[in-house]
């Protein structure tokens, strides 16, 4: 009888116990994720050391991620030009089609849209690589071979990682205004000469330069929370699945969340 | 020589080492046998220094590698080589840069030296010509020999073995013991073997310790661990489920007896 009468107060004081849990492993894992990134900066002057590594890693991530980044951006780019022109219509004259939609893919769609791709595919490899790593003992045998792994695994990553965020986020820029060019010529019967020179209109390169600033930033934190997850798995295959799921959820919801910290920065 | 005083290590709330204390010898193969999960491996990785001890302290060559403001952890690994229980090859390389990665990275070799040296340790274990093959190409028995190649190709005074026969068929087996006593052999390498596999243990060994709830329960040579009169030795040298008393099987009063002087709680 009692029993029954506690099993409620047991449930709910196990659930605070767990809530309780989950909040402090959250900011053991952000001061984690700090000591980290501290450890990568402290090595980053001597990056070019591992040069050769660095190019591998930008062939791997970057190179092959293009043809992605080529479609998702392209059609990016020509929802971006049909909706403003629904926005448009009867209200705002054709000549600031181009304006609006160079503005919305250089400082936002451009650069958050191409992290969040890219989240989903250089974060959840980089976490599968390095999670197979850690549980295979090839992390650790790089240890023991007296090399650190910060400076072999997770430094090539973290800098290719920001150096190819910014160049894929230059061609998703020409490749969605490109879209959007094609879009508005074909669908919404808006003259090229009218889309260009709306386009040049109030084309400001710190615009450009912003989106990029963001870009690299987003290459950082994704590659940042690939190794951090990667590096911490644990258990074998399962393991190596819940580093990847986490690298990829957690890098989209900074992706965010640092999109308009730097917004705010910078604007 | 590698000291290791009054070590402690617990995972969560599981106490896996309480108390151990060896001392290995230079030039000496000292295997390290035990039950799986009583800490053979951590043993070794606290060697290695990848896991920091609760409490006590590991010497290499009188330099403490356990203490987590060792400046110079690189230097005193440089002296060690590991060999992992499944190799631990980095599977996006081929088998020769597999070995030749550290000494690319520690040594100022030319790319002709380094792959000479390449090759003559791949010839030392029995390996010659595989320098290109992928490690998902090979079989466990020759993984295991390529990271013994890659181990010792930078020529350390200690290696360190984990489990290296476990899931290896007998015959490959003995070869992984024989390259274990040509390594003491010809380079004079200090060697840690942690195994439960009792024929390698007695080919191989110098002393063998064993270990048992967190402690070293035995050590000396093989001869003496036959020998020994201790029922947990004699249960597990032989392989049995019950406790040994005096070459028989425990009866049921003496095994009581024994399970609370040494406190044995796992043997129904």
């Amino acid at each position: 009888m009692l029993d029954k009468l506690m099993y409620p107060f047991i449930r709910i004081a196990l659930a605070l116990y767990s809530a309780l849990d989950r909040f402090v492993s959250t900011f053991v894992d952000i001061s984690r994720i700090y000591y980290l990134a501290g450890n990568i900066l402290r090595r980053l002057p001597r990056s070019f050391q591992q040069s050769r590594f660095i190019l591998e890693q930008m062939m791997s991530l970057g190179i092959a991620s293009l043809p992605l980044v080529i479609i998702t951006s392209c059609f990016t780019g020509g929802v971006a030009a049909s909706q403003a022109a629904y926005q448009f219509s009867n209200l705002i004259p054709m000549t600031y089609l181009g304006t609006a939609v160079c503005k919305a893919v250089v400082i936002e769609l451009a650069p958050v849209l191409t992290a969040l791709v890219m989240a989903g595919r250089i974060g959840a490899s980089i976490a599968a690589e390095l999670g197979t790593m850690k549980t295979n003992e090839q992390i650790d045998a790089l240890e023991c071979l007296a090399l650190d792994p910060l400076r072999y695994l997770v430094l090539p990553r973290f800098v290719a990682g920001m150096a190819m965020m910014v160049c894929l986020t230059v061609f998703a820029d020409l490749i969605a205004i490109l879209g959007a060019w094609v879009v508005s010529i074909f669908f919404l019967d808006v003259s090229s000469n009218l889309f260009l020179s709306g386009l040049k209109l109030f084309f400001d390169p710190r615009d450009v330069f912003a989106g990029l600033i963001k870009a690299a930033v987003f290459g950082g934190v994704i590659t940042l929370m690939g190794c951090y997850q990667g590096m911490e798995a644990e258990g074998g295959a399962e393991g190596v699945g819940k580093a990847t799921m986490k690298a990829v959820v957690s890098s989209c919801v900074l992706v965010l969340i640092f999109d308009f910290i730097v917004a705010a920065v910078i604007f | 020589m590698i000291q290791l005083e009054h070590l402690k290590k617990h995972f969560k709330k599981m106490e896996v080492l309480r108390d151990v204390n060896l001392m290995v010898e230079k030039g000496e193969t000292m295997v390290v046998i035990g039950r799986s999960g009583q800490g053979k491996s951590v043993i070794l990785k606290h060697i290695m220094g990848l896991l920091q001890p609760d409490g006590g302290r590991v010497l290499v060559d009188g330099e403490e590698i356990s203490t987590p403001n060792q400046v110079h952890l690189y230097r005193i690994r440089k002296k060690l080589g590991m060999l992992f229980q499944g190799a631990a090859l980095f599977d996006s390389m081929t088998v020769g840069e597999n070995i030749a990665f550290a000494l690319r990275e520690h040594t100022t070799k030319t790319e002709g030296e380094i792959a000479r040296i390449v090759a003559e340790r791949l010839e030392m274990v029995g390996l010659r010509g595989i320098e290109n093959k992928m490690p998902a190409e090979l079989s466990g028995g020759m993984k295991k020999r390529v990271g013994l190649a890659r181990v010792i190709a930078m020529d350390p005074a200690y290696i360190l073995y984990d489990e290296p026969t476990t899931g290896l068929d007998p015959i490959t087996s003995d070869t992984i013991n024989d390259l274990i006593l040509e390594m003491q052999s010809h380079l004079k390498v200090t060697s840690i073997v942690v195994t439960h596999d009792m024929v390698s243990a007695y080919k191989v060994a110098n002393r063998i310790a064993m270990l048992h709830e967190g402690s070293v329960i035995f050590t000396g040579s093989s001869n003496e661990l036959k020998a020994s009169r201790d029922p947990r030795v004699q249960q597990f040298i032989r392989g049995q489920r019950k406790l040994m008393y005096e070459g028989k099987i425990a009866t049921e009063e003496e095994s009581s007896k024994f399970q609370e002087k040494f406190s044995l709680t796992d043997l129904k």
